[in-house]
C-alpha cells in the first residue's frame, strides 16, 4: 500500500493520504484549493489506480 | 479488500515504516520553498538596493566634487538599478500568496514568482548591466581620450581596468544566466507538474 501511494503524482499522493486519514471532501478542498466536485472525480481514478495496482500486486504474490 | 477496509486498516496502523501521515506535508513543503525563495529574494533585493545607494552616493559626490559628468552619469545608472528593483518589488507584492492560502494559490503564486525571476534574469543586460555601464563607458572613454599621448604603461593600466570591468560585467551576466537554466527553470517545471496533476488529470 505504502509503495503504491509513493508510486502515484505528489498532488495524487497527497489526496490519497487525506483520504485514508479520513478528512472529509470539505476539509481536502480547502487544503488543496479545487471544487469538492473534482476532489470527489480525483479520488476515485485515484482509487481505481491504487486499486488496480494491489490487485496486480496481489496476482504476482500468487 | 476494498477502498473502506484499506481506510478502516490505514487508521488502525501506527505507520511507523516512514510514510507521513501528515494530510499537509505537500501544502506545507510547497509553502515552505515558496517563503524560502521570497525570504532569499528579498535579502537580494535589498543588498541590491543599499549597493545602489552607495553607488549613487559615492558617484555623485565624486560627480560635483571634481566637476566631472561622467561620473554624475554613473550615479544615474546606480540609481536606475535600485529604483527598477523598488518598482518591481512593488508591482509584484500584489502576487504573494496570502498565509493560510491553498495548495493551489500557493503554487499559483509561486510559479508567477518564478516566471518573473525567470523573465527578470534573462533581461538583466538591459535593466542592471547597461544603466550603469554606460556612465562607466563615458568616464573610461574620457580617460582615455585625456591619456591618448600618455606612456604605453599608463595606456595599459586603462585598457587592464577596461578589461577587468568587462570580465565583471560578463561573469554577473554568465552568472545570473545559470541561476535561470540550474535553479529556476527546473523549479518551474516542478511547480507546472504540480498544478498540472492538481488542476487536470
Amino acid at each position: 500500500m505504502y509503495a503504491a501511494i509513493r508510486r502515484l503524482p505528489q498532488v495524487d499522493a497527497s489526496l490519497a493520504l487525506m483520504h485514508l486519514d479520513g478528512l472529509s471532501y470539505r476539509e481536502m478542498s480547502d487544503v488543496m484549493g479545487i471544487s469538492e466536485n473534482y476532489i470527489g472525480v480525483k479520488l476515485n481514478r485515484i482509487r481505481n489506480k491504487l486499486a488496480d495496482e494491489l490487485q496486480r500486486e496481489s496476482d504476482e504474490f500468487r | 479488500m476494498s477502498f473502506d477496509e484499506l481506510q478502516g486498516e490505514w487508521q488502525s496502523h501506527d505507520h511507523a515504516d516512514g510514510l507521513q501521515r501528515d494530510p499537509n506535508l505537500l501544502l506545507d513543503e510547497v509553502r515552505r520553498k515558496y517563503d524560502s525563495l521570497g525570504a532569499s529574494l528579498f535579502r537580494r533585493d535589498l543588498m541590491e538596493v543599499i549597493a545602489a545607494c552607495l553607488v549613487v552616493a559615492f558617484f555623485s559626490y565624486s560627480g560635483f566634487v571634481r566637476n566631472d559628468w561622467t561620473l554624475l552619469l554613473c550615479a544615474l545608472g546606480g540609481a536606475f538599478v535600485g529604483c527598477f528593483l523598488i518598482v518591481d518589488r512593488w508591482n509584484q507584492r500584489r502576487h504573494r500568496a496570502p498565509s493560510e492560502s491553498s495548495l493551489q494559490v500557493c503554487l499559483q503564486a509561486d510559479l508567477a514568482q518564478v516566471n518573473h525571476q525567470i523573465w527578470l534574469l534573462k533581461n538583466i543586460f538591459w535593466w542592471y548591466l547597461l544603466p550603469p555601464s554606460i556612465g562607466m563607458i563615458a568616464f573610461l572613454g574620457k580617460i582615455a581620450w585625456k591619456e591618448r599621448h600618455a606612456s604605453l604603461l599608463r595606456q595599459s593600466i586603462l585598457g587592464v581596468f577596461v578589461l577587468v570591468c568587462g570580465l565583471v560585467f560578463w561573469g554577473v551576466y554568465k552568472l545570473n544566466q545559470r541561476a535561470v537554466t540550474k535553479t529556476f527553470i527546473p523549479r518551474r517545471d516542478e511547480l507546472e507538474t504540480l498544478l498540472k496533476n492538481l488542476e487536470r488529470d
